[in-house]
């Protein structure tokens, strides 16, 4: 069951557009896919993995996110009780912990939108020209889910609200480089921890490309997927979401539990702090 | 950045505290359309984010959902709602009046809309497993 064929076909089954095969699904007997159309295009995608399919030009065409995403989303192991369940999810026996591809827009002249939540990446909005098979450009999103878009504005839905922005908003701050130095995810400060959360939600207001540096623990060896699935843990737990590096060669980067850098040579500032210290340094934001 | 804060009119006016929680949210025109999923119904939504218009209850007759998997989507200004545990397809109009529902032997993946047709999702079964009552 966990290799199905899929079938797109009209309401009687008469006209058949074609079928699809996932390589796998995370819920074997329900799968996870989603399918979003235009007039000309339709797309499907299984938000745990960095594979769709375009139909386009009469025929459907199975594509895969670039290298730079990681194939397929971190999770954990699931503890089987059952021999009947241990069957059922021998291929794939992982819980997946976030959304590769969170959604998908189609838009005119063939590209493709994209919102992808990426621990090699951060979460992005993607463009991806079909024809071209290249990603034209990228923004950093906005918290939320991406809901649609017109001529004037991007729709996300977040915090059970619609927050809409222009793409001038969102990429006003796309030359910015932002980094959140974590040495623990265990951190005991709880007013860090406050301050943290605060100037995290606001970087992603003001769509600045951030990301967390961890300290390496591996010191002589680069880290493995083991490692970024520990942070990735770690990030749900917080209820945060950004691309995660290890490093290893910053001793002040790391001398607080939590501190942030705005640009690669700025000052090295220990949370907690306000967030108007960080603001003066950071133009784009009025 | 505008931020449009909107749904507490649910609340109020249902007598619930709860806030809906938004399943499969679509654009269609000036317009969104969501099924919110702990109140089984679908609703629809301008761009200023108010609620325009909202349809359904918990049930298994026309119009209403079981609040299984929900699929939605439009096909010219139509709208069309799956419901996977009742296997029902309900279609709108735009001011989402019921147009009709119809119940279905197959159990559905997903709705497309593509060149003004409705077009289904369905998980192929081999022969075998197919009863007589499904062909």
């Amino acid at each position: 069951m966990t290799h199905s064929d899929f079938e797109i076909a009209s309401i009687t089954g008469s006209n058949k557009l074609g079928a699809f095969k996932p390589e796998m699904s995370t819920v074997p007997i329900y799968p996870s896919f989603k399918v979003r159309s235009s007039t000309e295009l339709f797309s499907i995608y299984l938000p745990y993995q960095n594979n769709l399919w375009v139909y386009a030009d009469g025929a459907l065409q199975q594509l895969s996110l670039p290298p730079a995403f990681e194939p397929i989303v971190l999770g954990k192991k699931m503890d089987f009780k059952s021999p009947r369940m241990k069957l059922l999810y021998k291929d794939h026996p992982y819980v997946p912990t976030y959304r590769l591809i969170k959604n998908i827009l189609l838009s005119e002249d063939n590209v493709l939108i994209l919102q992808i939540q990426s621990y090699k990446k951060g979460e992005q909005v993607v463009f991806w020209d079909i024809e071209k098979e290249k990603i034209t450009k990228t923004i950093t999103s906005p918290p939320g889910k991406l809901i649609g878009r017109d001529s004037t504005f991007y729709y996300f839905y977040h915090d059970n609200a619609i927050k809409k922005y222009t793409a001038k908003e969102m990429e006003k701050c796309s030359n910015q480089q932002f980094t959140f130095y974590i040495s623990s995810f265990e951190e005991q400060c709880q007013s860090c921890k406050t301050s943290f959360l605060n100037i995290y939600d606001w970087v992603r207001l003001h769509n600045i490309p951030y990301r967390f540096s961890v300290e390496d623990p591996n010191w002589f060896s680069s880290a493995d997927k083991e490692d970024f699935r520990e942070v990735v843990d770690y990030m749900t737990q917080w209820n945060v979401w950004g691309a995660v590096r290890f490093e290893d060669d910053c001793d002040d980067c790391f001398e607080s539990g939590i501190s942030v850098r705005v640009g690669k040579q700025g000052e090295i500032i220990s949370l907690p702090a306000e967030i108007e210290k960080i603001q003066s340094r950071i133009p784009c934001v009025e | 950045m505008i931020i449009l804060t909107f749904l507490l009119l649910f609340g109020s006016s249902l007598g619930s505290p709860s806030e809906p929680e938004l399943d499969h949210i679509i654009m269609h025109g000036d317009n969104f359309f969501a099924y919110a999923k702990n109140r089984h119904e679908v609703i629809k939504i301008n761009k200023e984010g108010e609620i325009t218009a909202r349809t359904g209850r918990r049930g298994k007759g026309p119009g209403e959902f079981a609040g299984g998997p929900v699929k939605m989507t439009f096909v010219g200004d139509t709208l069309y709602v799956f419901d996977g545990l009742n296997k029902s397809l309900t279609s709108f109009n735009e001011e989402l009046d019921l147009i009709e529902t119809r119940y279905l032997k197959k159990q559905l993946m997903d709705l497309l809309s593509f060149e003004g047709n409705l077009y289904t999702v369905t998980m192929r079964v081999p022969q075998k497993y197919v009863t007589r009552s499904e062909i």
